[in-house]
């Protein structure tokens, strides 16, 4: 058996696992706390992956750049990136119907591909950036991937305590309360837009430095690498499966889901070379279907909700209807 | 310039008529429906399918396209949406955003990923009043006009068009009046669904087929129906002009690679200034 | 056998039950009024007789048939229909076009029944081809009744005909009632201004709290000194 193949194999996947767990557990507070439709994930995820190139990169006459700043630096810059974003595309838009959320995040997020596809001197193109510095290489050497995936976990962990210190807060708890009835929310008076917003904001922030975590990682990237498939609707189906509105659900979600897009991988590998994007379409009907069943017979998702909402909340739905009688 | 205008026109109505569906479906059945791009993206390979597997002439390809397509639409609300009709708007748009994943990509397994024709060759344009326009957008312009008019006749003057403008209208109205709302939801699928696969076939016929294109016209589309107000279907018609002239006008003074941005930027515009639409519509 | 009996009549919504147990009938040819303070249960009511509310207790009998449970789609195939209070005409549709659809089961009589509602209502022939959304409160009350009649209902459910009207048109209004009820059809009506309600109502229910308080004819109710005081004053 060649163990260092598998070791090094499994390393891969707690990396790539964890990063798009902690994007995930951005796009849980943004729509399974809040219920924010946010399918611009990827936008978000990209947004973060180049800024941390570009600040932490050296002089590259390909791109803008030269900033040479720390791995730390530029992972809180990726986050920053992504939530100043947040910020620009919440401010018109939070205040309608969820919906137009959805088209607009969608919008931001081609848009920002066009972006970076195209502003060559910026972002290098279709050619992308690559070398971007992988932080300690020196110091962990061959055990580098060990100390990767140990990083990425970590900041997973970080992530999901800061979550869950913020949602049994009473901000986490006017949240949950204005996902389930707004109105209501709003008569109680709290400023709904401005708790949207810092959702929003703080989602993207995490979905940002997951993205530099990616950049750092690959060492390369390039517009195709945040193709919405693998950024944005991936993550959802992680969210739904593992179950919105449950921080450990999205964890849970974006491992599992993780493991049977890389098992399909594995099939499609297996498979005649000429079956190529034939194996990879069908290997993403597959995730869609398990979306659809997911969403058909347990939409709360594997872990469901945590039960978190206040009674004052329940209560209160249940003298409302005396207001519709005439 | 003249020519950006002739070429908007065309492009804008392709959106309209995706846009008209996106709108009905929107009132009548309550919910963003995020498939609706691939939809159109059906409809084109249906097409493409009768016409190059099948051989069959591109008029009978394209009729046979739009049957199948909206065979298609209903049974995948038979499917999908029935049964999540009783949960919330925001589900359905999940669920959509699923379906429009699945069916991308079952076209690109059956169809492959690279990029496909109707047919091979360059046609040579027509000089009309010194505007350049090939003879296959002829026939787009003519099929986009009496389509239109098509619907317009159809939601004026048949009972089932004037059923669903009651539905858009005021449902609970119509439920009350005894109107079969799960017969009316058919066929509001089946409108929808056959004008999408008419514009996508149209728009396979002006540039060509990739598995993304549905994808990649959900943003014109979707802001053409807001624009116009969403469940407003004359509206969505407006919208998708604007939209389709704004888009070829801007690459006077923007990157061509820019042009799918412009309904985007123009959508959160109006999002900001006037959210239920230039012409009226619920917010 | 009367046209429409309800006992003990259970419904609401979410976890609260507003009717709890209400009695009522609508004899073959009456104006039954329902009236009553604000949060009474009188629309619920109606909606619950109309199905579109789910009872939850008690029966509804319509001519003869237990129609409890049933949806407005089969009621409405059985001689009933419903005028809701708010947003009863389709706005952007024209005057014609709102009658087609109160016909919309029965196509082959539209045209006929059409005139004939332009007989009942002249103002209606008069503005044909103009969107009811465009129309005074008044008129859109006349669409309104005329759609819900196309289909020859025996029992008229009326929610607050002249609510929002100016006097003038509440007073036309319930002429038209009355007129109506003379060609045949029962009506069963809610309305906030009892008094002019029950002048030309045959019989009227007193609700409150969901629970019936009090019946009789319309004159007695008119004359009873409780109700005076509770309703009338206005």
């Amino acid at each position: 058996m060649d163990w260092s193949g598998i070791v090094g194999y499994g390393l891969f996947f707690l990396t790539y696992g964890g990063i798009y767990a902690i994007s995930a557990l951005g796009l849980n507070v943004q729509w399974g706390y809040t219920g924010l439709f946010n399918i611009g994930v990827g936008g978000f995820f990209l947004v973060g992956a180049y800024t941390s190139a570009i600040v932490t990169k050296g002089p590259d006459f390909s791109h803008l750049g030269g900033f040479g700043q720390p791995f730390l630096m530029g992972v809180l810059s990726g986050g920053a990136m992504a939530a100043l974003l947040a910020l620009l595309i919440g401010i018109p838009t939070l205040r309608l119907r969820g919906d137009y959320l959805a088209i607009a995040t969608i919008g931001i997020a081609e848009t920002l591909r066009l972006v970076v596809t195209n502003e060559q001197r910026l972002t290098a193109g279709v050619w992308g950036i690559g070398g971007i510095p992988k932080p300690m290489l020196s110091t962990f050497g061959d055990a580098y991937n060990v100390f990767y995936a140990a990083l990425v976990l970590l900041a997973m962990l970080l992530v999901y305590f800061a979550i869950e210190r913020g949602i049994r807060s009473p901000w986490g708890r006017v949240l949950k309360a204005i996902r389930e009835d707004e109105a209501v929310a709003q008569a109680v008076g709290k400023n709904v837009f401005r708790f949207k917003l810092q959702a929003l904001v703080l989602g993207a922030f995490f979905m940002g430095v997951a993205g530099a975590l990616f950049a750092h990682f690959v060492g390369y990237i390039s517009p195709e690498a945040f193709e919405p498939m693998n950024a944005t609707f991936l993550v959802w189906v992680m969210l739904i499966v593992g179950g919105s509105g449950n921080s450990k659900g999205a964890m849970l979600g974006a491992f599992v889901i993780w493991a049977i897009w890389s098992g399909t991988e594995f099939v499609a590998a297996a498979l005649p070379p000429s079956f190529g994007p034939r194996a990879h379409a069908l290997r993403i009907v597959l995730i869609g279907l398990l979306l659809m069943v997911m969403l058909l017979v347990r939409p709360q998702g594997v872990l469901g909700e945590e039960r978190q909402v206040s009674k004052l909340v329940r209560a209160d739905r249940g003298q409302r209807p005396s207001a519709a009688e005439g | 310039m003249a020519q950006l205008l002739l070429y908007g026109v065309i492009y804008g109505g392709i959106i309209s008529l995706g846009a008209i569906g996106v709108t009905l479906i929107a009132r009548i059945l309550r919910f963003s429906h995020f498939a609706h791009g691939d939809m159109m993206a059906l409809g084109a390979y249906f097409a493409l399918f009768f016409r190059v597997t099948m051989g069959l002439p591109m008029w009978v390809s394209a009729v046979l396209a739009v049957g199948f397509t909206a065979a298609a639409a209903v049974l995948i609300d038979r499917l999908f949406y029935r049964p999540l009709r009783r949960t919330s708007p925001a589900i359905l748009l999940i669920a959509s955003v699923g379906v429009a994943l699945v069916v991308r990509h079952l076209i690109q397994f059956f169809w492959g990923a690279a990029v496909q024709v109707y047919q091979q060759g360059v046609e040579r344009p027509y000089i009309i009043w010194g505007l350049r326009i090939r003879p296959v957008q002829v026939w787009i312009l003519v099929m986009a006009v009496v389509l239109v008019a098509g619907v317009w006749l159809f939601l004026q003057k048949t009972r089932i068009g004037k059923a669903m403008r009651a539905m858009a209208d005021n449902m609970d109205l119509a439920a009350v009046s005894g109107i079969d709302t799960e017969r009316m939801i058919v066929w509001t699928w089946v409108l929808g669904a056959a004008l999408a696969a008419a514009a996508g076939i149209m728009l396979g016929l002006d540039t060509q087929l990739r598995p993304g294109m549905g994808w990649f016209m959900l943003l014109p589309v979707f802001a053409a129906a807001i624009l116009g107000g969403l469940g407003n279907p004359y509206g969505a018609i407006a919208g998708g002009m604007i939209i389709g002239l704004s888009q070829e006008l801007s690459t006077l003074v923007f990157n061509t690679a820019y042009k799918p941005a412009v309904s985007f930027v123009l959508m959160v515009l109006l999002l900001l200034l006037r959210p239920q639409g230039l012409f009226g519509g619920k917010v | 056998m009367a046209l429409l009996e309800v006992s003990d009549l259970r419904a609401g919504y979410a976890e609260v039950d507003i009717l709890h147990g209400v009695q009522l009938a609508v004899q073959e040819g009456e104006i039954v009024s329902v009236i009553g303070p604000n949060g009474a249960g009188k629309s619920t009511l109606m909606k619950a007789i109309f199905g579109l509310v789910p009872a939850r207790g008690g029966r509804i009998v319509f001519q003869g048939e237990d129609i409890t449970g049933l949806g407005p789609a089969q009621i409405v195939r059985r001689g009933m229909c419903y005028v809701p209070q708010n947003n009863n005409v389709f706005p952007s549709l024209t005057v014609e076009e709102n009658l087609e659809m109160g016909a919309f089961i029965r196509p082959a009589s539209f045209r006929q029944k059409m005139e004939e509602m332009f007989e009942l209502f002249p103002i209606l022939r008069e503005r044909r081809h103009q969107r009811a959304g465009s129309m005074s409160g008044g008129q859109q009350q006349m669409v309104a009744m005329a759609r819900a009649l196309m289909l020859d209902p025996k029992l008229l459910l009326l929610d607050e005909p002249t609510a929002g009207l100016s006097p003038k048109f509440a007073e036309l209004v319930l002429e038209k009632v009355t007129e109506i009820n003379r060609l045949g059809v029962s009506v069963l009506m809610i309305e906030q201004n009892a008094r002019a309600a029950l002048a030309i109502s045959h019989r009227g229910y007193v609700l409150t709290m969901g629970r019936n308080r009090l019946d009789d004819t319309g004159e007695a109710l008119l004359k009873n000194e409780e109700v005076g005081r509770l309703f009338l004053g206005g």
